[in-house]
């Protein structure tokens, strides 16, 4: 991984296209601004691993598996 | 009216069953209404349906049947925007991938969908300044669900 010490108000440049700003630093939070093109999809890490995990939810949400599903908590639950 | 879900077949719903989601839930936006539907009155294991299509829909948990002290602060602008008073009347579940292996299921605990049934408005919400996992294994490895 490439490794760059930046001060607020300093920016690094991807790829001739997308700019990344530190705009505030403080203790636990950083406020990050990206300058990118319209196409280029910038999303915080978690809203993106919740958007893949919420796609796989819905292809592996079936009847069979409900059921094994609570079949299964019944058992653990009386262990 | 009746709905068309992918695992349940054709389904009666009433038109006060439907929760309005007004940013849909994160990978399908476009979607906003769902219904909860129970099998056996179940409310520990359920079924959260879109109305208009039967996909998407999830499998969704009570988490307290699993995990008592999961009770996330929810900020007052998701308290607002689902037109409660408090966090009081508002419920939590959490959506479920279920892979082959049932023992390796995981829950989402760090988005839960929040649920207003007073309003009927809900949302996915992600949860900031909290370090919840995104993929919770619900089924821990002596066994037992916790």
């Amino acid at each position: 991984m490439l490794i760059i010490s930046r001060k607020p108000g300093e920016s690094i440049i991807i790829n001739d296209e997308i700019e990344v700003f530190i705009l505030d630093a403080q203790k636990d939070k950083i406020r990050i601004g990206v300058n990118a093109p319209k196409d280029i999809k910038v999303l915080r890490k978690e809203l993106y691993d919740t958007e893949k995990a919420n796609r796989e939810a819905s292809q592996s949400a079936n009847r069979l598996k409900y059921k094994e599903l609570k079949n299964f908590m019944e058992v653990a639950e009386n262990d | 009216m009746v709905i068309e879900t992918r695992e349940l077949g054709l389904v009666e719903i009433s038109e006060e069953d439907i929760l309005n989601f007004p940013d849909g839930i994160y990978g399908f936006e476009q979607i906003k209404e769902y219904v909860i539907l129970k099998e056996n009155n179940d409310d520990s294991i359920l079924w959260l349906q879109a109305v208009s299509s039967a996909y998407p829909c999830f499998v969704i948990l009570n988490p307290n049947h699993f995990l008592k002290d999961y009770r996330p602060e929810l900020p007052s602008d998701v308290i607002e925007k689902l037109k409660a008073n408090s966090s009081s009347e508002l419920d939590c579940f959490v959506i479920a991938v279920i892979p082959e292996n049932i023992k390796e299921m995981t829950v989402n605990l760090k988005s839960p969908v929040v649920v207003n049934f007073k309003s009927k408005t809900a949302m996915q919400v992600i949860l900031e300044d909290v370090d919840y996992p995104i993929r919770y294994k619900v089924f821990q490895t002596d066994g037992k669900v916790g």
